[in-house]
């Protein structure tokens, strides 16, 4: 009898316990690595489809996140955490909480890179932020805070003129760049070497070009030796503007010189204009 | 009551030395900024396929030039990428080396009567002085809205 009324007893205490934890789907997979959602199911988001790769000896993990609501997220953080073989956490002050961008019917691939070699298993958390009055947003999302040259000019500028150059055929992977100085002719403080810095990345992400960095070069060697690459092109441009009361007009124009015979190779231009409802 | 006071600021006080880092209240930099960027660019790094980590890569860290317009204590930013980097196994550092990273960190603001929009840019380089080709190069972009409220603070 008293065996029953332990179990009984026991029995109550586990249900209940399990009752008051917070609502969460773990997906445990056959890689034994975990996805825990603790967000509220109204949001209407789902996490499926855990991967793992090894990339230069660590591991990389992707997991799969959907939005099947129409709402857009910037509410939503996401976290690896890192095991070793053993099931023991390994270096817990390298995995941070990192805010997940969701547009409308989004279908995100999030990728976690292991911190150090030997990590096997990865858990990936899903939550949602607390309140705060500082949000932090998709940087490539249009907020037209103001008529000035901003960000939303930043990314229409670079990736106008990076998918511009990638198309041309002098881009085949052995041409050596150098990016100069675009001249910033207006009469507002733009920061034109970001500009560069831009594209720069996205060409070499792209692996079709070398990329040499004559200004910092020259800063850092003490000796120049015999070995050094020199460039084939230069790339180099300017930026205007155009300000009304009620619009802001801004043009920039890239020039590729081949510095071989002297001529421009390659040159495009993009324009923007920004126009004021008020 | 003063029993409670302290036991609350000593709480308080404890949650911050615990280095659980808050998300700030201010556009401006902030801590928890270090955290993210520093995770995006080594992994990055560490994930890229123009670096050749068949050797221990030895390298020297350059300068990270400040060109936004908060005051922020680059020597501090610049030693938890080196940590993570060391972390990872792939790279030893000194003074002099044959390979060297340099970067940049700027900003833009932009502010109109209903919020505030900050935006962060880091670009980072990986340098071969001998042959003066650029290994890798990326950036990592933050950027953070205050909706400012029209009555209230």
């Amino acid at each position: 009898m008293k065996i029953i009324l332990k179990c009984a007893f026991w029995f109550l205490v586990l249900f209940l316990t399990s009752c008051s934890k917070p609502q969460s789907n773990r997906n445990i997979t056959e890689l034994n690595s975990i996805i825990v959602n603790t967000l509220s199911s109204s949001k209407n988001i789902k996490s499926s489809s855990i991967s793992k790769r090894f990339v230069n000896d660590l591991l990389e993990a992707h997991v799969k996140v959907e939005n099947f609501s129409h709402n857009r997220y910037n509410d939503i953080e996401y976290c690896f955490k890192w095991y070793d073989r053993f099931g023991y956490e390994v270096s817990e002050d390298l995995s941070i909480w990192k805010t997940l961008f969701l547009d409308e019917l989004d279908v995100r691939n999030i990728r976690g890179l292991a911190p150090i070699p030997k990590v096997e298993k990865f858990r990936f958390y899903l939550r949602e932020k607390k309140e705060s009055s500082i949000v932090q947003v998709n940087p490539k999302s249009i907020q037209d805070t103001d008529l000035y040259y901003g960000v939303e000019e930043l990314y229409a500028f670079t990736e106008g003129m990076a998918t511009g150059m990638l198309q041309s055929e002098i881009f085949d992977g052995t041409k050596v760049i150098d990016i100069r100085e675009i001249e910033n002719r207006t009469d507002e403080h733009i920061d034109t070497k970001s500009i560069g810095d831009s594209i720069r990345v996205a060409i070499s992400k792209s692996g079709r070009a070398k990329f040499i960095d004559y200004q910092n070069y020259k800063k850092y060697i003490k000796k120049i030796s015999g070995s050094t690459l020199s460039p084939d092109y230069i790339l180099n441009g300017s930026i205007i503007s155009v300000q009304k009361r009620d619009n802001h007009f801004y043009r920039i124009t890239l020039n590729l010189y081949n510095l071989k015979n002297g001529l421009i190779s390659w040159t495009d231009e993009k324009d923007i204009r920004k126009r004021s409802l008020q | 009551m003063k029993s409670l006071l302290i036991y609350f600021l000593l709480g308080y006080i404890q949650l911050y030395a615990n280095g659980r880092y808050f998300d700030s209240k201010t556009v401006h930099w902030s801590e928890s900024n270090f955290n993210k960027i520093s995770q995006e660019i080594v992994s990055s790094i560490l994930s890229s396929t123009t670096i050749d980590f068949s050797k221990k890569n030895i390298c020297s860290f350059k300068k990270i030039k400040n060109s936004t317009y908060d005051h922020i204590d680059m020597q501090n930013f610049k030693n938890i990428i080196i940590k993570r980097l060391q972390k990872s196994g792939r790279f030893g550092f000194e003074n002099s080396a044959d390979k060297i990273f340099y970067g940049e960190l700027s900003s833009s603001y932009q502010t109109n009567f209903t919020k505030k929009d900050m935006f962060f840019k880091f670009v980072l380089n990986l340098l071969d002085i001998q042959s003066g080709e650029i290994i890798w190069s990326d950036t990592v972009e933050i950027r953070k809205i205050h909706q400012k409220k029209l009555f209230g603070w």
